[in-house]
């Protein structure tokens, strides 16, 4: 196929990279520049000096350690249990007949539609007196926060997903009914199938549902907030970053925000880099397609 | 494969449920000794000065040990309420006056026992003990009770030829004018006369002050109706506006900082700020002065008052005990002759209430620029703390926004305030 | 994507294996244990308790104090007075297809000449960025920029000598403001959606228009959007419902909605009334009212999609 040199295409599309890049430039410069800078009415991307202490404050004030394990255990969590649920739900919705099979999966594609919101204070209630855990009795009594005394209230209330089911679902349907057929004719249990058969079928689609998965888990701020007032041990990185804001001197805060933001944020950017070539051929081959 | 699966499955759960035996906490009352926590919002560096006395009362109290705990506080109310549905709550909370209604209402405080109230009715300015009551009724013991007054830098006073602050409205507003510096393009490069913002007090706190000065009035007495349709209220709102209008106030600098940058050079705040000011300033907050709230004719005053008070949480297994230290915190008298809360009140630069504590550090509060907020404990009124406090708080904060940003005119910003308030106070 | 209702969903069974049935279908109910045990715990509860409150007035956490109230919420909501309608609701419709839309669009055309650039990897991830930055980062890191003092974005026009923009200050300004930086923030995930649908259509297409004669453009509107509409009813439809709920950004910019009520949204004033007023009942009755909302939008998409054509999404 033949094609004149693109140029207007390399036009637009480096005028809009640099428009994504510009902002993580200032960020990260910004956490350099100390106090007089900061309060200048001038405004310059580089900093005249560069100070390393706003990341050494923000490594003791922030206690960052703490904030990237309760993120990465929630997220890793929370996809692990959403790729389980899933899975499992999106083959029994298309390969296996039950009774009530529609009216379910209507259910399902309507709990999409719920604002996150509905969800928030019963699950709150529900998650600090969760029966036999964290101390609590079997009426959720007595206990010092039940789920919300581990890691675990960050994760179970994530741990099934509308748009995982549907995502599985729309995947597991572009497996021929006669591949699964023959397995059960030759004795396959539906373990089995699932196992051997099916799994291996919906890797790609996996990938993609773990990657979504992951990024909005990473990204979630209101429902940590919450657990975070009741065991400030479960902090994660936005909560961490949320707090720092009003918690310090109103001056210095904005480097040191910055700071933050620059250390919680460049290791996940790396890790996407190298995985990019993946997840894009993830996304291909899983799914969104007709 | 299928034992493969189950084994994954049960690996999984056992990661979680291993994770989940990783932190239990300690509730203690065992072998008789109780511990209290303390939930404020005061941050890091005030809290090494309350940790001070805090150490003072567990060492002299093996048996009742108080654990400081603190959130920001912007999310402090949110906490006490989190807190207080997981069972989880802090025996003694820190609170904002203005809540008092609403944390009252949802019974989230115990009744303090009758030596406690007995004690705060005699040694507590009126303001102290009405902000922190509701319908009459003590709820704690105050902490911090602040008042507005207005901030100005002496330096930039003098550049511009004023030996002294504005007394009346007129004053204020021709010393801000020429107060003002621009750069060629208009751009603002100092400030005569800021309207902080950013948060609901920093709105709301100084238009009412003014209002007071001005002899006006938010609700009516008995808190059933609001007042802000009234010609004083509108005549403080567009004095404010005079301001906006002519250029001498941008909304969009931040007085705040521009003030410890000694770019502003007058504004109206609370008392509190003294102390961050003093930390941010460092040898430049020699220049930083405080006066009455200039009133419209010279004669009048006027503030508003609020304030922070200590509670016992209804749910805690230790009110006894979380009394018993509230009370030797607030009125056990140390080796000066000041309370151990009032100490750590001045360290911040914030001016103590109870009243034996002013006289007693009558030396460390001798600085001038204290006095403008102690005389106005005298006359200032109150936030009122019902249940919507919050509510008509954020209501009035919004339509002086809207205002203030020109989407509608003074009269409507107020009429709409006043009859969105008056739906809540219903 | 091959998604349809009313499609009969599972495989046909031969018949005359009823014993085989009869054990599939109890396997059914076991591989949607774990989702329905989940769900009844964290889902269903959640929203009975959610709708019931929702009649009534209650202040947090003590359950004796919940106090019914009917349709009284529901009432205010609609006649109150409070400003839900305008501007809150109208901010919520004006931010979600404002970020949405205009997302979708740029997302478009970017991953259309992404895929004829070399070096198409790179340029790919540079969009993605943002995408796995959290929403407190992107939130702060917007605020400095538009910082009118001494903000890059500020600085940057009045060295073209344009004046400087109030862009968190204005009231008219604001609610774009926070679109343009949601638009920045989500347009990675449309280009990782459209660019894996733009992948999947055939070169051969391409090849048998650019025969036909057809331009660059027409290529575009001819080939690609009609081949990518599966794709496109995808990120429209998830953005909506995201975008319609979404406060998150404007909580951490905004803290209030502010200025006065410009970027206040259904979202962040439904948290304000529970934790900050302790209105926990009108607060679920909002979202309920949302729910409808977002609910009406959905359908309205794939009634036009499908009478556009897509059959089967």
């Amino acid at each position: 196929m033949k094609r004149k040199f693109p140029w207007f295409s390399y036009l637009v599309v480096i005028i809009g990279g640099i428009s994504m890049i510009v902002p993580f430039l200032d960020m990260v410069f910004t956490s350099f520049k100390n106090q007089k800078e900061l309060n200048s009415l001038k405004f310059s991307l580089l900093p005249e000096h560069y100070h390393f202490d706003h990341f050494i404050t923000a490594f003791q004030e922030l206690n960052m350690g703490r904030l990237f394990t309760n993120s990465i255990l929630a997220t890793l969590g929370v996809t692990v249990l959403v790729l389980l649920t899933s899975t499992l739900a999106g083959y029994a919705l298309t390969k296996i007949r039950f009774k009530g099979q529609q009216t379910l999966f209507k259910f399902i594609l309507a709990t999409m539609m719920f604002p996150a919101f509905l969800f928030l204070i019963p699950n709150f209630y529900i998650t600090v007196h969760f029966p036999l855990v964290g101390g609590n009795d079997l009426f959720g009594e007595g206990g010092n926060g039940g789920l919300a005394t581990s890691v675990l209230a960050l994760i179970l209330p994530f741990s099934v997903s509308g748009f995982g089911i549907f995502l599985m679902r729309q995947f597991v349907m572009t497996i021929p009914d006669a591949v699964i057929e023959a397995a059960r004719i030759d004795g396959a249990s539906e373990f089995r199938v699932f196992w051997q058969l099916v799994i291996p079928m919906t890797l790609p689609a996996m990938a993609t549902l773990a990657i979504f998965t992951f990024i909005g888990q990473w990204n979630e701020l209101i429902w940590g907030l919450l657990i975070f007032t009741v065991n400030n041990n479960l902090a994660t990185l936005p909560v961490g970053i949320q707090m720092l804001q009003s918690a310090l001197d109103p001056d210095l805060t904005k480097a040191l925000v910055s700071a933050a933001i620059t250390i919680s944020v460049i290791p996940v950017m790396i890790l996407f880099i190298i995985l990019q070539k993946y997840y894009v051929k993830g996304m291909q081959m899983s799914g969104v397609k007709e | 494969m299928k034992k493969k699966l189950i084994s994954i499955t049960v690996m999984i759960i056992l990661i979680f449920a291993l994770s989940a035996c990783g932190s239990s906490k300690d509730s203690g009352g065992k072998d008789g000794k109780v511990t209290l926590t303390l939930l404020t919002h005061y941050s890091a560096q005030q809290e090494d000065e309350l940790m001070k006395y805090i150490k003072m009362w567990n060492k002299e109290n093996p048996n009742i040990q108080v654990k400081h705990k603190s959130v920001n506080f912007d999310n402090l109310l949110s906490t006490v309420m989190a807190q207080q549905t997981s069972g989880q709550s802090s025996d003694i909370v820190h609170v904002y006056s203005l809540w008092g209604g609403q944390l009252n209402q949802s019974h989230v405080l115990a009744t303090p026992p009758k030596d406690v109230t007995d004690d705060i009715k005699s040694n507590y300015p009126d303001a102290a003990i009405k902000s922190s009551s509701v319908n009459g009724n003590l709820l704690g013991y105050p902490s911090e009770i602040e008042t507005y007054a207005l901030f100005y830098n002496k330096k930039l006073l003098k550049e511009a030829g004023y030996d002294s602050p504005p007394k009346t409205w007129d004053e204020m507003y021709e010393m801000s004018e020429k107060l003002t510096k621009k750069d060629s393009k208009g751009k603002i490069k100092q400030e005569g006369f800021g309207l902080l913002s950013g948060w609901d007090s920093a709105v709301v706190h100084p238009y009412l002050s003014l209002l007071y000065t001005n002899g006006g009035n938010f609700l009516s007495s008995n808190h059933k109706q609001a007042e802000l349709n009234s010609p004083e209220a509108q005549q403080t709102f567009d004095y404010e506006m005079k301001f906006i209008n002519s250029g001498i106030t941008d909304r969009s600098f931040d007085a705040q900082k521009g003030f410890a940058n000694e770019d502003v050079a007058m504004t109206i705040n609370a008392g509190w700020w003294l102390g961050s000011l003093k930390t941010t300033m460092k040898d430049k907050f020699k220049d930083v002065a405080v006066a009455p709230i200039p009133s419209p004719d010279g004669n009048g005053q006027g503030s508003i008052s609020y304030g922070y008070f200590y509670g016992v949480n209804n749910q805690s297994k230790h009110k006894e005990e979380a009394w018993k230290f509230l009370k030797w915190l607030n009125s056990k008298e140390l080796d000066n002759g000041a309370t151990g809360e009032s100490q750590f009140l001045v360290s911040q630069g914030i001016i103590p209430t109870r009243n034996s504590d002013i006289k007693a550090l009558s030396k460390e509060l001798s600085d001038p620029n204290y006095k403008p907020f102690i005389n106005a404990l005298d006359f200032a009124k109150p936030e009122p703390n019902i249940f919507a406090g919050q509510k008509i708080k954020t209501d009035l904060q919004k339509q002086i926004e809207q205002v203030w940003s020109k989407q509608t005119s003074v009269k409507n910003g107020l009429n709409n305030a006043n009859k969105v308030i008056n739906q809540e106070l219903k | 994507m091959g998604y349809e209702l009313n499609k009969q969903i599972a495989p046909q069974v031969k018949q005359g294996r009823k014993k085989m049935i009869t054990q599939q279908g109890v396997m059914g109910y076991i591989f949607m244990l774990p989702s329905l045990v989940f769900y009844f715990i964290f889902l269903l509860i959640p929203l009975v308790f959610s709708l019931f409150l929702s009649f009534t007035e209650w202040g947090g956490f003590d359950f004796s104090l919940i106090k019914w109230v009917g349709f009284k919420n529901y009432k205010d909501f609609f006649f109150g007075g409070h400003g839900f309608l305008y501007p809150v609701l109208t901010n919520t419709l004006i931010f979600a297809f404002g970020s949405v839309l205009v997302s979708f669009f740029i997302a478009l055309v970017i991953s259309y000449m992404i895929t004829r650039l070399r070096l198409e990897g790179f340029w790919r991830t540079l969009y993605f960025l943002p995408m796995v930055t959290n929403v407190v980062a992107v939130g702060n890191v917007w605020d400095f920029m538009y910082d009118p003092t001494n903000g890059l974005i500020n600085s940057f026009l009045n060295t073209l000598g344009l004046p400087t923009v109030k862009f968190m200050d204005n009231p008219h300004i604001a609610l774009y403001s926070v679109i343009i930086v949601a638009v920045w923030s989500g347009i990675g995930s449309a280009i990782l959606i459209l660019s894996a649908g733009l992948k999947n259509i055939p070169d051969s297409y391409y090849e048998a228009a650019t025969i036909d004669g057809a331009g660059s453009f027409r290529l575009f509107w001819n080939v690609t959007v009609p081949l990518l509409k599966p794709s496109i009813l995808f990120v429209l439809i998830t953005g909506f419902i995201g975008g319609l709920q979404s406060f998150n950004l404007i909580l951490v910019m905004t803290g209030d909605g502010g200025p006065g009520n410009s970027t206040n949204v259904l979202g962040l004033e439904m948290y304000n009334q529970a934790f900050k007023y302790g209105q926990w009942g009108m607060a679920s009755a909002m979202a309920f009212i949302l729910f409808v909302i977002v609910l009406i939008i959905t359908l309205i998409q794939l009634r036009v999609f499908r009478s556009g054509g897509v059959e089967n999404y």
